[in-house]
């Protein structure tokens, strides 16, 4: 079995232990064993443009440090993390002096190009859609998901992007090699409202509204996200939503490797269910997926 | 025989007395052997400063003279004449470069830079020294231009050299002529009607008798120089004997293919034998290969069976001929920025977001709805409409960085025409800035503001998505600050102008250079914008960058008559300072010949030594570091003349 470096990143390890512990089950059945790094930090959850201070890019630094160490790839599942640790490590490879300053105060060597990759891109480049749909056991036919990429996938698109940003494919590819029915609606690569949930929660639920709205009314009975903050803000914001419009029908929001574990038939503990606020356990019932329907 | 030579020191105003001290450049170089006469003036360039230089040649009894002043780029050519009024060969007359390479980079060092003048003016007295008289070279001159692209560049630019007296091949890859322009409904600024203003040239052309018209045809390879190319033109097989066909037009309604037409932007139909357009010239049809049934799978025939005068020929095969020509024009135009790099604004996803050519073959009367603003979706009458300008234009990140220049004003026009056929629909632009320079141009942008009552949105559209059966806009209106809505019928995208995709290929066999995206960079910006970088080629119209109808014609009459000028010589005269041979020296080994870049060394067969085309040659000195013997050398540039030149600059 294939053992590939990954970074968990603070979430994951705290309120989207689902997320964790379904992708290094999903991958496994892959032949592909994702390994904590050994040493790994806050990515510090945004990449900050304030050029002067290299203080602000040291947490991810120094995780690309480690990551180095333990091999040339690093694969990540949050998004933001995946941004975040891409873009530092892109700056860190292409601006000498900057580096140099960074690697003087850490008192580290340079040790070359690392490549971040997003587990989304892990599954299309190192496995393949065709061998995942091969290990599929359970067809999730009856599910209509919408993919939702956010930006953080995508934008900057030079640098980050794993797709086209206007109009990706590689999440739809996903969901499809796991028998899923995708959804394409026009607002998969829109902002979920992110941080602003902290302070203008009536922002973020715009942004989720739209969202819901038009995947929905494109026929989606679900969403799927690969973000902790993004799967928050569409899960928790529809309290909100039924609050104020009692015809508003909630849906469930999925993490990519919650569907992917059951496609593959993994036995999902409850406790990675528990985790949703709009529990999904219902919703697999009555679409007849009878490993969720252990509640 | 010494040399009395004539140093003419020009202050250039303040430009080099202020940095150079003037009297000790003067008092120095006149102490020197050769020179017998020193001198400076504030403008040697001026009429009178022109007159001291004549005179003292005649007074002084000069041979040689140098003007320490600007760089030669600049006025070489002026000294060179004022030199020969004085009754000297105009090549020993040599300027020594005081001013670009000298006293403007060296301001703040001037006792440095007066040492510099001094060294600058010592070593090009070592070149005047070993000067000989030179005679231009003068070569053959075929009085026939070709020009490539038949759009509105093309034609006028061919018409006008023709209309000299001096005949014109015009070489067009289309089946037909026109160009853009034909596809157009209406013109900005006075909206003629594009067909009835290009029709008739379209027919003057193809009747010209000095035109000699080459549809369906490329131009292949190029060779020679000013006033001797060799052209290979490709005339494709079109599996129709033009010559023969009447046009009558029975075996284009009898083909059972239908694809897209390129004519309309995909907006309608053709037939696999087709004209592209039913005011084609020549309005004679060929057979598109890809898609006619007997040429990919043997079967039907149906058009060679209804063609009376048996025209059709399945057979006809390429071919390749060879003209000559003296002179040449590019015009070969401009594409639209790519549809698949459009797919931010869903062109492509969504049938109802078209780009503006589009927009204009909707609005032609012999367009594919007959002049109808309808819905491409659904054929329904548009009654809001959203245009968005700077598609691809002045967007450095992900499109061109450069401003396309018509798009505001077509923009304009398609709003106009728009809310004159459907006067209670609503039209809005979204925009970054109006840009209508150009005679009547605001007024008429104004015009569509004021009395149509156009809705101009100062902001960028941020999202476009299908919502039911229409267009959701979003965008901002950044003079309100407000976050614009729109429920559109229809989007019509101003998309940029950008080179033609083979636009650097054709540059290649030309050998004339492209700017960074690919249109044909001209010789000075500013002082010689229709001339290419190699002599005798000329550009007209949006090949050289984007351009209007007005720019475009003003472009191609300025080609033509450069073109006129140059034929109305006897022969082309160019620079005596070519390479030479010495014949004794030779051994003709060809290391020369493969060296120059220009095509321009041979070995002669019978002397089996190495000769010079004095018209190819462009002086470069390629083939004299090349020569092991150092038996090639350039005129008034010889090895001995460039080491007592270094030698004088230590």
């Amino acid at each position: 079995m294939k053992k590939i470096p990954y970074f968990p990143g603070c979430t994951l390890t705290n309120k989207a232990k689902g997320l964790n512990e379904t992708a290094k089950l999903c991958t496994k059945i892959l032949d592909i064993e994702l390994v904590e790094l050994d040493n790994w930090y806050c990515c510090q959850a945004n990449f900050s443009t304030v050029t002067d201070n290299l203080m602000n890019h040291l947490g991810p630094v120094r995780t690309i440090v480690s990551a180095k160490k333990q091999g040339e790839k690093l694969v990540v599942l949050c998004s933001t993390c995946y941004y975040v640790l891409k873009r530092v490590n892109l700056l860190i490879e292409a601006d000498e002096s900057k580096r140099k300053t960074v690697f003087d105060f850490l008192e580290e060597e340079y040790k070359g190009s690392l490549e971040v990759v997003h587990f989304l891109e892990l599954v299309r480049d190192e496995i393949g859609f065709d061998k995942l749909k091969e290990k599929v056991t359970l067809n999730l036919k009856n599910i209509s998901v919408a993919a939702y990429y956010g930006c953080q996938l995508l934008r900057p698109s030079k640098d980050v992007g794993i797709d086209d940003p206007f109009s990706p494919t590689i999440f739809e590819r996903f969901l499809i090699s796991l028998g899923c029915k995708s959804i394409d609606y026009p607002f998969k690569t829109e902002c979920c409202g992110s941080f602003l949930v902290t302070s203008e929660t009536q922002a973020v639920q715009d942004c989720v509204s739209k969202i819901i709205r038009y995947a929905v009314k494109n026929g989606a009975d679900t969403i799927t996200t690969s973000c902790p903050l993004c799967n928050f803000n569409l899960d928790w914001s529809q309290l909100a939503l039924a609050k104020e419009d009692k015809k508003f029908k909630k849906i469930p929001i999925f993490y990519l490797t919650e569907l992917m574990a059951l496609a593959l038939g993994i036995d999902i503990p409850n406790e990675v269910w528990d985790e949703h606020v709009i529990d999904p356990r219902a919703f697999l019932e009555t679409k007849g997926y009878i490993l969720a329907t252990k509640k | 025989m010494k040399k009395r030579i004539g140093v003419f020191l020009c202050w250039c105003g303040s430009n080099i007395a202020e940095v150079v001290d003037v009297d000790k450049v003067i008092d120095t170089v006149k102490n020197y052997p050769a020179v017998a006469h020193a001198k400076y003036y504030k403008y040697f360039c001026s009429e009178l400063g022109q007159e001291i230089i004549v005179e003292a040649i005649k007074k002084h009894k000069l041979d040689g003279v140098i003007i320490a002043a600007c760089s030669p780029a600049m006025h070489e050519e002026t000294f060179r004449k004022a030199v020969s009024r004085g009754g000297l060969n105009e090549y020993e007359c040599e300027i020594a470069n005081v001013r670009e390479q000298c006293s403007w980079v060296h301001r703040m060092q001037k006792g440095d830079a007066t040492q510099k003048a001094i060294k600058i003016i010592s070593s090009m007295i070592e070149k005047v020294k070993q000067n000989k008289p030179l005679k231009a070279v003068s070569s053959s001159l075929i009085k026939r231009a070709l020009v490539i692209g038949s759009g509105i560049a093309g034609m006028q630019a061919a018409l006008d050299i023709a209309n000299s007296g001096y005949p014109v091949m015009l070489v067009e890859r289309a089946p037909s002529i026109g160009g853009h322009m034909a596809q157009l409904a209406e013109t900005f600024p006075t909206l003629d009607c594009s067909q009835c203003i290009i029709t008739p040239k379209m027919v003057e052309v193809s009747q010209h008798p000095k035109i000699n018209l080459l549809t369906y045809s490329e131009v292949q390879d190029v060779s020679g120089c000013v006033g001797d190319f060799t052209v290979k033109i490709r005339l494709k097989a079109a599996y129709v004997d033009r010559k023969k066909c009447t046009g009558c037009g029975l075996c284009i309604e009898k083909c059972p293919v239908k694809v897209d037409s390129e004519f309309n932007q995909g907006l309608g139909k053709r037939k696999a034998i087709y004209v592209t357009s039913a005011q084609a010239v020549p309005n004679k049809p060929v057979i598109d290969s890809e898609h006619c049934l007997y040429l990919t799978q043997g079967k039907c025939q149906i058009c060679s069976k209804v063609c009376e005068i048996k025209a059709v020929d399945y057979k006809q095969k390429e071919v390749l001929i060879e003209e000559k020509f003296g002179a040449i024009i590019i015009a070969t135009g401009y594409d639209l920025y790519p549809d698949d790099k459009l797919g931010e604004y869903g062109y492509g996803s969504y049938k109802n977001v078209i780009s503006g050519l589009e927009f204009e073959r909707l609005n032609s009367a012999s367009g594919p709805t007959n002049g109808e603003i309808l819905r491409p979706s659904d054929g329904k009458p548009a009654k809001e409409v959203v245009f968005i300008q700077c598609i691809g234009s002045r967007d450095p990140e992900n499109g061109m960085p450069y401003c396309s220049k018509i798009c505001c004003m077509y923009t304009a026009k398609h709003a106009i025409l728009y809310k004159r056929k459907v006067p209670d629909g609503q039209a809005y632009v979204f925009y970054m800035d109006i840009r209508s320079g150009g005679k009547g141009y605001e007024e008429f942008v104004q015009q569509g503001i004021k009395e149509e009552n156009i809705l101009y949105f100062r902001g960028q559209v941020s999202k476009i998505f299908e919502e039911d059966d229409k267009i959701v806009v979003w965008g901002v209106d950044t003079l309100t600050n407000r976050k614009i809505e729109i429920e559109a019928d229809l989007v019509v995208l101003a998309t940029a102008i950008v080179p033609r995709d083979d636009a650097k290929k054709l540059a290649k066999l030309l050998n004339v250079s492209t700017d960074e995206f690919g249109f044909y960079r001209e010789a000075h910006v500013k002082l010689r914008p229709v001339e290419s970088t190699t002599r005798g080629i000329f550009f007209a119209g949006c090949a050289q960058g984007p351009k209007d109808i007005p720019d475009t014609i003003s472009q191609a009459g300025c080609a033509a008559n450069k073109i006129n000028n140059l034929f109305s010589q006897d022969k082309i005269y160019s620079e005596p300072m070519v390479a030479y041979v010495n014949e004794e020296l030779c051994r003709g080994c060809g290391l020369c010949v493969t060296a120059c870049p220009y095509d321009a060394r041979e070995i002669d067969s019978r002397k089996k030594i190495a000769k010079v085309t004095e018209a190819l040659c462009q002086g470069c000195g390629a083939c004299v570091s090349a020569c092991p013997n150092k038996a090639c050398n350039l005129k008034n540039m010889t090895m001995e003349q460039v080491f007592r030149m270094i030698d004088k600059l230590e």
